[in-house]
């Protein structure tokens, strides 16, 4: 049994469908990206496998279950979500968002955090290397540190799957690269199944057993990064020439992008 | 100072600010009554000013308490509702559709009698509950981000039911005096059944809201990640819109429009101890209390025996702290 299992999926906003159809399979300890041009609905998708946004059809089974007959909170003990970064409108610290991600596992309301619920938020904040500033506020951090505090609040769920949404966006190289480790060893040491939507390919390549070209709603390509990454697909899903070549320290293709004036006729 | 020690002395402080405001309250006033009749009175009960000071001036000072803890709750809750620290319990229209009740029931001459009530009351507090009402059918039929829509209906059909009450005014000169009453606040007519009558209200949405405390505290990330996090957004939001067009309705209903409460109070006390809402509702709750008792005392005591009308006391001390804190170096919230 395959941990999440997407079959035939339409969603979008406001009844007009932005994916058309999409099937996919996450197992347990896997590593799957979504890559995609701007608009090619890769957050459309990360969310409504987690039905957060209304408009929601085909057949989504989560560990075998039918998504649309399980509670909120069911969904939330299988799935944790990190969303893409935001500038925050109520001023919580560190611990206080990190501690939100135990709001299901809490069993009295007026009680405060069990030995369990204090244990986890501490570890996670450990994993993600933000215990230090655990005190401080959310709008004195940096993005990356922002970025690394979701991360932590969503290992706290404690949950198989872990879903990001451009974990890399608003990132330096340093940070991009730290994030991607990150959650390398998550999926390695701690067997979460990871799904992660993601712009940037020649970062998520020498991380993903499994890569999906998402194009205007529809998969274009899918599979082991190294066997459907070629110069056609890339022409096919973004529209531009690339040429391709090796990473020195993976083996694995990598993009290069052509800059010459002549790249594309100017009509 | 920690979070913690902060959170106590923030604490001690309104319980004496609380007691010193209740202690003014029976002994200043139209009449002059000095602190060994108040002695007497509570003491041994026979003082000539018994009803003055437990008739009069007690009602007024509790209802004011109760009135201005109403309004805060009602006011952090609604910001939290629309994740704006700008938001006030009259967003929804409330205090606009509860004039333009009162106002009409004065135009038709109305006398309708509910224990508690004067008809004027319940007039407001039933055509503020409808307005919201409808504001929430309107804004519901988009499914797609209805706390934004919402907030606009409001404010459309708070201007439409302002423009009503105008108009009615307009026509009838004589009945200004009266809706001055509901369109500035006051606590003239306070008495112990008006006391009851919003008591169990105020306690039970108190004890609502401070059950899902927690759940606010996700809403205000955003409703796509408190859903994500296992809050079930759908059903939490309507109870705290309904607590907190409760609180606001009841409120205009026994005091009128009083401004600046719902605003101020829930803002300045996320400042002091921080945004979470297990704290937030029961200290925006106490010193919105505390801020309205004071506010009355000054409103019948500053040009005494006239009083001036409450709404324009928290206005004038409102305003400009307000204006202080938002020109603050840092954060508004």
């Amino acid at each position: 049994m395959r941990l999440l299992e997407v079959e035939n999926l339409v969603a979008g906003y406001n009844h007009l469908p932005v994916l058309h159809g999409v099937s996919l399979k996450v197992g347990a300890g896997e590593f799957v990206a979504i890559c995609g041009p701007n608009g090619s609905g890769k957050s459309t998708l990360v969310k409504a496998i987690q039905r957060l946004i209304p408009f929601v059809q085909g057949t989504i089974r989560l560990e075998g279950q039918d998504l649309f007959r399980l509670k909120t909170r069911e969904i939330a003990a299988r799935i944790a979500y990190v969303p893409q970064v935001s500038e925050p409108i109520f001023d919580f610290s560190v611990e206080e968002v990190v501690t939100m991600g135990r709001y299901l596992h809490q069993s009295s309301r007026f009680q405060g955090l069990s030995e369990k619920d204090r244990a986890a938020v501490k570890q996670a904040m450990h994993l993600t290397e933000i215990s230090d500033f655990r005190k401080k506020k959310i709008s004195q951090l940096s993005g990356g540190e922002r970025q690394r505090v979701l991360i932590a609040r969503a290992l706290a769920q404690d949950t198989p799957i872990l879903v990001l949404d451009e974990p890399s966006s608003h990132l330096d190289l340093n940070f991009q690269l730290q994030i991607y480790q990150l959650l390398k060893r998550l999926q390695q040491e701690k067997g979460k199944a990871i799904l992660v939507a993601e712009h940037n390919l020649n970062l998520c390549i020498p991380y993903c057993h499994h890569l999906i070209f998402l194009k205007a709603g529809r998969i274009e390509a899918a599979g082991k990064p190294e066997e459907i990454i070629s110069r056609e697909t890339i022409r096919q899903v973004f529209g531009i020439e690339v040429e391709l070549r090796e990473n020195i320290s993976t083996g694995l293709p990598e993009i290069s992008l052509i800059h010459s004036a002549s790249r594309r006729e100017i009509k | 100072m920690s979070q913690k020690v902060r959170r106590h002395l923030f604490l001690f402080i309104l319980v004496i600010l609380t007691v010193v405001g209740f202690f003014l309250s029976l002994k200043l006033g139209a009449v002059k009554t000095s602190v060994s009749e108040l002695y007497r009175a509570i003491v041994s009960g026979e003082s000539e000013f018994q009803d003055i000071f437990f008739g009069l001036r007690l009602p007024r000072a509790v209802l004011a308490y109760l009135v201005g803890a109403s309004l805060a709750l009602s006011g952090a809750i609604l910001q939290g509702y629309f994740r704006n620290p700008l938001a006030d319990p009259f967003i929804l229209g409330t205090s606009s559709g509860a004039s333009l009740g009162a106002v009409l029931s004065l135009e038709l001459g109305l006398t309708i009698a509910v224990s508690g009530f004067s008809t004027q009351s319940l007039a407001a507090l039933l055509t503020s509950l409808a307005l919201v009402a409808c504001v929430y059918l309107i804004s519901e039929r988009r499914n797609f981000k209805t706390s934004e829509s919402l907030l606009l209906t409001g404010i459309a059909a708070g201007a439409l039911a302002s423009a009503l009450t105008s108009f009615l005014l307009f026509r009838r000169a004589d009945a200004y005096e009266q809706a001055v009453f509901w369109l500035l606040g006051s606590f003239s007519l306070a008495d112990w059944k008006q006391v009851w009558l919003i008591f169990p209200y105020f306690i039970l949405s108190l004890l609502v809201a401070q059950y899902l405390a927690r759940d606010m505290n996700l809403l205000v990330l955003g409703d796509e990640v408190a859903m994500s996090l296992g809050c079930p957004v759908k059903a939490v939001r309507k109870i705290f819109l309904f607590l907190a067009a409760l609180l606001a309705s009841f409120s205009v209903a026994v005091a009128g429009i009083i401004g600046f409460v719902g605003l101020i109070v829930p803002h300045s006390v996320r400042l002091i101890i921080g945004p979470d809402h297990r704290r937030l509702f029961l200290f925006s709750a106490l010193s919105g209390g505390t801020f309205l008792l004071f506010s009355d005392l000054l409103a019948r005591t500053i040009f005494s025996p006239a009083e001036i009308p409450v709404g324009v006391i928290t206005a004038a001390f409102g305003a400009p702290f307000f204006i202080y804190l938002l020109n603050r170096p840092g954060k508004i919230s």
